[in-house]
């Protein structure tokens, strides 16, 4: 069947028609680029000091509907005279872009002026995660009655692949980032910036640790050889003191009242990283209390559903080995990978990419190796908001 | 072969029309961004992905290409990372101009330029402000000593360890902000003694509440960290100084307003930051307290006496002062690294849709840090909160998930050692959370329990 070119129905798609932003057009002929394009006042109710904003006039909102039923805006075009919403006035190449990324003026806005007026229902927050995420019971809770003065902004952080509100009634999807063009890790890092400073620490001996708190009872630990902390209780008057003047004493251990005097003794240590759960050099993370094993799995190892993949495996694959028993593995490559002894649980990516991370209940991270070409943006958010920057791409993975 | 040629006056008007052509093509445009951090990486990775053909130019104070600041004060002081775990990755090719070791000193917004040393002018079709913050210098502070030391960037890093590697065993940290809190659990972790002094009642209670923050103090305690709370250093002496010499022995003696005198061989400061905006003093930019922009993240430029958006200065990372509508219309600065990722990739599509069209950045603030092996995680701004309850786990082992909330409202959630757990509630962020009952819900059985 041929495709409809230009189906409403379907998603804009970006590849198609270039990312229309203000810079990607030509210059009209009599416009002087190094001017700073046209002030506009900030939006209503953005308090600075200075005199009130006059308001820019605002078009009806039949017009808008008018306006769309008639010739659906297409990116690049020229709106009708006096139908976009920054008016004639506005420079030609102001109509929106290919993202209709935010709302027609009055939708969703409150005026922060009268205090009075926050009888608004607040709109429902916006979908931040995917859809399939069950973390909100949005239409089991009724609307409520909003008291406060922070309205849930009904317009949608930007971001890839999110959902925009055009108008009322009227979704389209904000075209994802084209991909990137080059595969390449980022060359910069300037290695031997800084000399490796030789350890000079302590060695360590065996013993026990009288610490109590999550820290594991076992574990070697380092003898105290230094001084202790000294806290001069004389409150300081006259000439400076000189040295050895002052008595040492021993380690303030309260934060209540000053000059706590306590005998010098050695303080336990707290245990190096080699609780019985991190296994190997010590170098890991150090297991938390109350946390199951440390460990991260991907799917694929774990004969895990495809998650929202789009093709299944082609009917005959010559070279595919069927292995009896055994969980099935994927034959894709695996692009994603993270490290075991960095990640520590964040869960940042499951927040960036939910349908590729799982942080399940048994305290491991479970995760796509191999993620559908249409999830790759937001992986790529995720390995890049990683607070441990855990998670590694291969190739850059476009 | 010969192809046919046109008459040789034609040929000449021509090749005039192609040289003019060439004369009067469109000059490429170019972003420059100021400050070479996380927020101008993603910033410069977000127009690339967007399709900027154009120039980006970066204009950055360290030498170094952009890197990950945050392992500074954990893994690295901590001596459990490598310096190669500070890269970040880059899904785009930049093909950008780095201006690295070269500070601005000044901007021209009428006429879009930015001013370098030595006289020198960059012009730009748009800017991308994101030179961060630098330490907050506490009054009196010998930070010329080499036994004195912030903690900001990687030189700062670099010398402190070189310090401490120079046989300390003491260290005294000023500030009980997150990376005064970092530097004393990976320095602990190291075995040497650590005492914390700090102004406030609590380890970081401005950021996390006093009850989380209450905590954080007795997890610190119990891992012998000395801590001096609620004082403040009003002297200073150092080894290497002239005229005040500390006790024999120790490199940085600090008197307290209490009386009382600490001696250690290196001393931390770690009291807060203030947004590198000097070089923005005189640009008509409001820069008091970070650089204001509108929601949008389209600085705010000082028209005379009306506040107009510059469309071409945008302002993204620590040092932006912005309005979050998530929460309300007061702007604010917002110090987390997730944060100032987003905000950079948010700066950047503003900045190529114009303040007309680009939409407002309303993230959900995410922090993380942690100490002595508890992982404290958290969205929102609990530093608004003037409430703050229990929502699940146990405090005592550490395991929990605490909501903060302003008049009723939620505006923050913090977690220990549940990070899972804390993905339902920053959907909870401006909800009250005493809404009614929906019909056909069960109604709650117990009351939340307090911290
Ligand atoms: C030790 C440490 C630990 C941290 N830990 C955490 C954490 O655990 N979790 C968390 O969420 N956040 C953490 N943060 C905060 C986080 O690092 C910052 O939020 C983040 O780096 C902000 O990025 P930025 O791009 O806005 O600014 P920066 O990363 O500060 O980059 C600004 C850049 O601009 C440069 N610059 C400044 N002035 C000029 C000028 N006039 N001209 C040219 N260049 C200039 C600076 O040199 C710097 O390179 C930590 C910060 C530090 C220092
Ligand atoms: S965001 Fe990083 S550290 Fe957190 S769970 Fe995912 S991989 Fe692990």
């Amino acid at each position: 069947m041929a495709s409809t070119a230009g189906n409403d129905n379907q998603p804009h798609d970006f590849r198609q028609t270039a990312w229309d932003s203000r810079w990607m057009r030509p210059p009209s002929p009599g416009e002087d680029l190094r001017q700073p394009g046209p002030r506009t006042p900030p939006d209503p109710g953005f308090t600075v000091t200075g005199p009130a904003w006059s308001l820019p006039p605002e078009p009806s909102p039949g017009e808008w509907q008018a306006a769309s039923a008639t010739s659906p805006p297409v990116p690049g075009q020229s709106p009708p005279p006096g139908s976009g919403p920054s008016g004639p006035a506005g420079p030609p190449w102001s109509w929106p872009p290919s993202p209709p990324s935010v709302l027609p003026p009055g939708e969703g806005r409150v005026s922060a002026g009268s205090p009075g007026d926050w009888r608004m229902v607040p709109p429902p927050p916006p979908p931040r995660f995917d859809e399939s995420h069950p973390s909100w019971p949005r239409d089991a809770i009724a609307p409520v009655p909003f008291t406060g003065p922070a309205p849930v902004p009904s317009v949608l952080p930007p971001g890839e692949g999110r959902v925009s509100a055009g108008s009322p009634g009227d979704w389209r999807m904000v075209p994802s980032p084209p991909p990137p063009r080059f595969d390449e890790a980022h060359p910069s890092w300037p290695r031997d910036a800084i000399a490796p400073v030789p350890f000079t620490g302590p060695v360590p001996v065996t013993g026990t640790v009288t610490g109590s708190m999550p820290i594991p009872a076992t574990g070697p630990r380092y003898p105290f050889a230094s001084q202790a902390t000294h806290v001069d209780p004389a409150p300081m008057t006259g000439p400076v003191p000189t040295a050895g003047l002052a008595p040492s004493l021993g380690p303030a251990r309260s934060d209540t009242g000053p000059g706590v005097v306590v005998p010098s003794s050695s303080l336990p240590v707290p245990a190096e990283r080699t609780g019985p759960l991190a296994t190997g050099a010590g170098t890991g993370p150090r297991p938390a209390m109350g946390t199951g094993p440390l460990d991260v799995t991907p799917l694929a190892r774990l004969g895990g559903s495809a998650v929202g993949r789009q093709a299944g495996r082609p009917a005959f694959q010559p070279n595919l080995r069927r292995r009896p028993g055994g969980p099935r593995r994927r034959s894709e490559p695996a692009v994603v990978s993270v490290d075991n002894n960095r990640c520590h649980l964040y869960a940042i990516c499951q927040q960036e990419a939910p349908s590729s991370f799982l942080l399940a209940d048994d305290h491991r991270l479970y995760y796509d190796a191999s993620p559908p070409s249409h999830q790759m943006a937001s992986v790529r958010q995720a390995a890049r908001l990683c607070p441990m920057q855990a998670i590694t791409l291969e190739n850059g993975a476009r | 072969m010969t192809r046919p040629r046109p008459r040789p006056d034609i040929a000449h008007a021509l090749a005039r029309v192609g040289w003019a052509r060439i004369e009067h093509r469109p000059r490429p445009h170019s972003v420059v961004i100021a400050g070479a951090g996380i927020a101008g990486l993603r910033a410069a990775e977000r127009l690339r992905e967007r399709g900027f053909d154009g120039q980006i130019v970066f204009v950055g104070e360290e030498p170094h290409k952009p890197y990950n600041r945050t392992p500074l004060s954990k893994q690295l002081l901590a001596r459990t990372g490598r310096l190669g775990d500070l890269k970040l990755p880059v899904f785009s090719d930049l093909d950008a101009i780095w201006r690295l070791g070269t500070r601005a000193l000044g901007l021209d917004v009428a006429r879009n330029r930015l001013l370098l040393a030595r006289g020198e002018e960059v012009e730009y079709d748009g800017l991308v402000i994101a030179t961060g913050v630098e330490a907050r210098h506490l009054p009196g502070t010998p930070l010329w000593s080499d036994h004195v030391w912030t903690l900001r960037d990687m030189t700062d890093a670099r010398g402190l360890s070189r310090r401490l590697a120079d046989g300390a065993r003491h260290i005294a940290v000023i500030g009980t902000g997150f990376i005064g809190c970092e530097i004393a659990s990976s320095l602990r972790g190291r075995g040497l003694d650590v005492t914390v002094i700090g102004r406030g009642g609590a380890l970081m209670s401005s950021a996390i509440g006093k009850q989380v923050g209450g905590l954080m103090t007795r997890l610190h305690r119990n891992n012998q960290v000395a801590l001096l709370l609620g004082r403040n250093p009003v002297r200073w002496a150092t080894a290497d100084s002239l005229t005040e010499r500390p006790r024999s022995g120790a490199g940085v003696s600090i008197w307290l307003d209490d009386g009382g005198r600490v001696d250690a061989d290196v001393a931390v400061v770690a009291v807060g930051a203030l947004p590198a905006t000097r070089w923005l003093q005189g640009s008509g930019l409001d820069v008091t307290d970070g650089v204001l922009t509108g929601p949008t993240t389209h600085a705010v430029y000082m028209d005379g006496t009306t506040p107009v958006l510059a469309p071409s200065v945008v302002a993204a990372g620590d040092v932006a002062r912005w309005p979050n509508l998530l929460f309300d219309w007061t702007p604010r600065r917002v110090e987390h690294w997730i944060t100032a990722s987003e905000h950079g990739q948010a700066a950047a599509d503003a900045l190529l849709l114009g303040p007309d069209q680009a939409s407002a950045f309303t993230p959900t603030p995410r922090f993380w840090t942690e100490q002595f092996g508890v992982r404290l995680q958290g969205v929102g701004r609990p530093g608004l909160a003037d409430a703050c309850c229990l929502a699940e786990g146990s405090t005592k082992s550490l395991e929990f998930v605490a909501v903060y909330t302003r008049q009723g409202v939620v505006v923050g959630a913090v977690s220990a050692n549940a990070g899972v757990r804390l993905l339902e509630y920053a959907d909870l962020i401006g909800w009250p959370l005493d809404a009614p009952t929906p019909a056909g819900m069960p109604a709650p059985r117990t009351p939340m329990a307090t911290v």
